[in-house]
């Protein structure tokens, strides 16, 4: 029903004017996705996109900094595995730099659950009286990813229609849903995030 | 000393402004993450040396959780250990349907420096319970002598009048060597990984080639 809704949105518009495709792989703060973007230019410096996204999975850990959303995101379900993305871009120092610079901001939504492993305190001190540790692997969730960033991207012309499109920017990241299981913490509960972007665009009528 | 120091980085400046770069990198590679310095020659169209130091960034927090012994480990302990030597030749290649400045590389990076470990190792069984306990330990083991060597294509573009946009990958070979302070502490061990590398970098041109060409 979602995509159906896109497509409609996006359609119409379409016709008309000189567009893109953009296939890209993004960092973010709740992990790593395969993107697939529609890209309208709305005039000369401005473009608007958005698009599907593949939530990619990893089994080990970012860091071991005990984080519970923080480039934790782990679908499990097939709906879990998908999200979408909307951006705008808008073209900056066009007459300094020869190379397309862009002001850039995006904003991601997915709905998937996390996998954490943690070394944390065992509370119950007639058991643990040296304050030793256990280790812990949960899975809390699912919750709703939402992130909003800002920053700079640039387009390397390759070939004729093809260009290598870059984005690099920072922002925050909502995370709606409460799990039982997870105590404390603010809802939503939010934390800082960057976006990085590197992938492949299309001009699709030039 | 110290006149003879500045007169050959003076010398060395002047000779850089004939035709050449001068750069911050930020390199990213089996040892950890650092900050380059970097003195670039164009010999001609094709061949491109470089060469300058590197100023290691310290992480408290480990890339992953698999308490691996030097992957991403580098950690320097003092001014010494914070500084490496970072070498690197490219090989321009000139293919006419693609727009920007491609090339072929060789890197080498010597750094001698520490690591960083943190560690859980098993505490206890409760069998009662049946809970695993675990310790938390920091250690740190070393210094080794750290070798890297890659190889792998990367481009440049020019992004304003005498600033150039560089961006490299490649993979290769990284050589430890040093006591095995780790598991055994008498004994000097060399150990070989292989090894991503990714370098991003923005440079100042002195003798704007590639606008000329594109003029």
């Amino acid at each position: 029903m979602i995509i159906r809704i896109f497509i409609a949105l996006i359609f119409p518009v379409s016709l008309f004017a000189q567009n893109e495709l953009t296939g890209y792989y993004n960092s973010c703060g709740s992990g790593r996705s395969l993107n697939i973007n529609y890209i309208h230019k709305l005039n000369e410096n401005s473009n608007i996109g958005g698009g599907l996204l593949v939530n990619l999975k990893r089994n080990g850990m970012h860091d071991n900094n005990n984080n519970v959303y923080y480039k934790r995101l782990h679908p499990e379900k097939f709906h879990e595995y998908f999200g979408v993305n909307f951006f705008y871009e808008r073209r900056i120092l066009s007459g300094k730099s020869p190379l397309p610079l862009f002001f850039i901001t995006d904003v991601q939504l997915k709905y998937s659950r996390t996998k954490d492993r943690a070394f944390v305190p065992y509370v119950d001190w007639e058991i643990n009286p040296l304050g030793l540790l256990v280790e812990s692997k949960a899975s809390f969730g699912p919750f709703l990813w939402n992130q909003y960033s800002f920053g700079l991207g640039f387009d390397i012309p390759l070939v004729d229609k093809l260009s290598i499109t870059q984005k690099l920017g920072g922002g925050v990241e909502f995370i709606f849903g409460r799990d039982p299981f997870l105590f404390g913490g603010s809802h939503p509960a939010w934390e800082f995030a960057y976006l990085y972007n590197i992938g492949i665009k299309y001009q699709l009528n030039k | 000393m110290k006149h003879y120091l500045l007169i050959g980085l003076l010398s060395f400046i002047f000779h850089l402004k004939a035709q050449n770069d001068i750069g911050v990198i930020y390199n990213s590679d089996f040892s950890g993450r650092s900050v380059d310095i970097m003195f670039a020659k164009k010999f001609n169209e094709k061949h491109q040396f470089g060469i300058g130091p590197q100023i290691f960034v310290n992480s408290l927090i480990h890339y992953d959780d698999k308490e691996l012994y030097h992957k991403k480990r580098l950690y320097y302990t003092n001014v010494k250990e914070q500084v490496g030597l970072h070498l690197f030749y490219d090989r321009h290649i000139q293919l006419s349907k693609i727009k920007p400045s491609v090339y072929l590389f060789g890197d080498l990076q010597f750094k001698y420096a520490s690591t960083r470990n943190v560690e859980h190792p098993k505490a206890y069984y409760d069998s009662i319970n049946d809970i695993q306990f675990y310790y938390r330990v920091v250690k740190e083991y070393g210094p080794f002598l750290w070798l890297q060597n890659s190889y792998g294509i990367g481009f440049e573009e020019l992004v304003f009048n005498k600033i150039v946009l560089t961006q490299k990958v490649g993979y290769g070979l990284a050589f430890i060597h040093g006591k095995d302070s780790r598991y055994e502490p008498e004994t000097t061990k060399s150990w070989y990984y292989g090894a991503w590398l990714i370098n991003v970098g923005i440079s100042y041109r002195f003798n704007n080639e590639m606008k000329k060409k594109s003029e």
